[in-house]
């Protein structure tokens, strides 16, 4: 299993954390305890594959920060996203989820495509209009149920 | 167990997919009085129709009755758990007749074990074999490699990548907790590696063919019963929520269940337990959203020799 990778960069009063590979039952997040910033940003962007075990040592490690920590998640993948949906307490009430990945399928070059989005570009559970990172074909159509793919901006 | 099959539906529609499906190898009837469901005969039933006779159904093997729902995943598991359903098909167009006969064909057969069943004859396959938890997930992505996903939507490699490392955690750490707990063994942390004593083995198998993915994961065992199946499922369902106990958090079979367009169990027990996932090929991730997933569950009685003296 590749080990989790966990980079910090310090930005004075922020906390950027990078996550790279697989979270699972031997993720340990002990060296993101009793840091002093007020905020603390996640990038899941290169993370791979999360399993049960994963999404509660995750959950451990969330319930333990401190209240007054905010906290912004980013570039959430699709795999992290379905989580989110399917067991409760993933993020923590109250963080910001600022973007994340949306499938996309282009008819023209019959490919899908993972959209990043900005949370803000949803508005009513609405996917936004994109265009294909392939062919550059305008308003491709987004490729989840939108009621279901986007039901966790409305849980945070 | 007789290839007479009783449908009762208030579609002719459903009867006539499912005839068009059985072909030749069975007899369909429709809407047959009741007292022709003998106790050997199989049933398929949509919905409203298994609702308003659910009592009758009571008095019928469950293994025996196939019902066909429309509804959506969190209802279905709680028909299932309410009715004690062993086949639930989701009601998808085109191919619920054809996933429902295929799987009556399968019990018929007796033959309820491995992937043969669910995959053409030139399918390809992979079989890898653990007897450790040491290298399962770089051993199946290895697996993985052998396969083209071309005609699918992105996510599958994802999910079978999900659904393997549950399935075969679950056969390595919690499958021989019987046997640990009869010599004063407590259950082992996932966070600690994992041997498997003598000829008990963990066989995964990986197959594809021109309708689908499937990955079945089978452990020598035999501890994963309807019951304790139908209350992990509940209570995933219900909680949605991590358990914190130390051979896993409870939430593995759920995630796989709902990473697939069939679940299926084939369990024997004390002797076996097999968890068989399918995905269908498909381009569109919200087709693979929008299928009604199915659920089965088979269980192989064992024989008791008796000794004539």
């Amino acid at each position: 299993m590749k080990r989790l990778l966990i980079n910090k960069q310090i930005l004075q009063d922020e906390l950027h954390v990078e996550l790279v590979g697989h979270i699972d039952e031997d993720s340990e997040f002990k060296e993101l305890k009793n840091l002093e910033q007020n905020k603390i940003i996640f990038d899941f962007d290169k993370i791979t594959m999360i399993n049960s075990c994963g999404i509660r040592e995750w959950i451990k490690f969330n319930e333990a920060l401190p209240q007054s920590c905010a906290i912004v998640y980013k570039n959430c993948p699709q795999i992290i996203i379905e989580q989110i949906n399917m067991v409760h307490g993933f993020f923590r009430e109250g963080a910001v989820i600022e973007s994340f990945y949306a499938p996309y399928f282009c008819e023209k070059c019959d490919k899908e495509s993972k959209v990043h989005l900005k949370s803000s570009q949803v508005v009513n559970r609405k996917a936004p209009k994109a265009s294909c990172p392939h062919c550059g074909n305008e308003g491709i159509e987004f490729d989840a149920i939108e009621a279901q793919y986007f039901s966790f901006l409305g849980r945070v | 167990m007789n290839n007479q099959i009783a449908v009762y539906s208030e579609s002719q529609s459903i009867f006539d997919q499912l005839l068009e499906a059985a072909g030749d190898g069975l007899s369909l009837e429709f809407n047959p009085k009741w007292d022709v469901a003998k106790k050997d005969q199989l049933i398929i039933c949509d919905l409203l129709t298994f609702e308003d006779m659910a009592e009758k159904f009571f008095e019928l093997p469950k293994g025996n009755v196939y019902v066909i729902s429309p509804l959506p995943d969190d209802e279905n598991m709680k028909l299932i758990q309410k009715y004690s359903l062993m086949h639930l098909v989701g009601q998808n167009e085109k191919i619920f007749a054809s996933e429902i006969i295929h799987h009556i064909k399968k019990q018929i057969s007796k033959k309820i074990w491995g992937l043969n069943s669910y995959l053409d004859t030139d399918a390809t396959m992979k079989i890898i074999s653990l007897s450790d938890s040491k290298f399962t997930n770089e051993l199946f992505q290895d697996s993985l490699a052998h396969f083209d996903f071309k005609d699918y939507f992105a996510s599958p490699i994802e999910y079978l990548q999900v659904m393997a490392n549950e399935l075969i955690s679950n056969s390595l750490y919690k499958g021989p907790n019987k046997k640990r707990r009869a010599v004063g063994q407590d259950s082992v942390d996932r966070k600690s590696p994992v041997f498997l004593k003598g000829s008990d083995l963990v066989q995964v198998t990986l197959g594809m063919d021109d309708k689908g993915v499937a990955l079945s994961v089978q452990d020598s065992f035999g501890e994963l019963s309807y019951e304790i199946l139908i209350s992990s499922l509940k209570r995933s369902f219900e909680e949605k929520t991590a358990m914190d106990k130390k051979d896993g958090a409870g939430l593995g079979l759920y995630l796989t269940f709902l990473h697939s367009n069939q679940f299926i169990i084939n369990y024997k027990q004390g002797y076996r337990t097999e968890v068989i996932c399918i995905i269908d090929k498909n381009k569109r991730y919200k087709n693979y959203k929008q299928r009604i997933r199915s659920f089965h569950f088979f269980q192989e009685v064992a024989v008791e020799k008796t000794i004539n003296k």
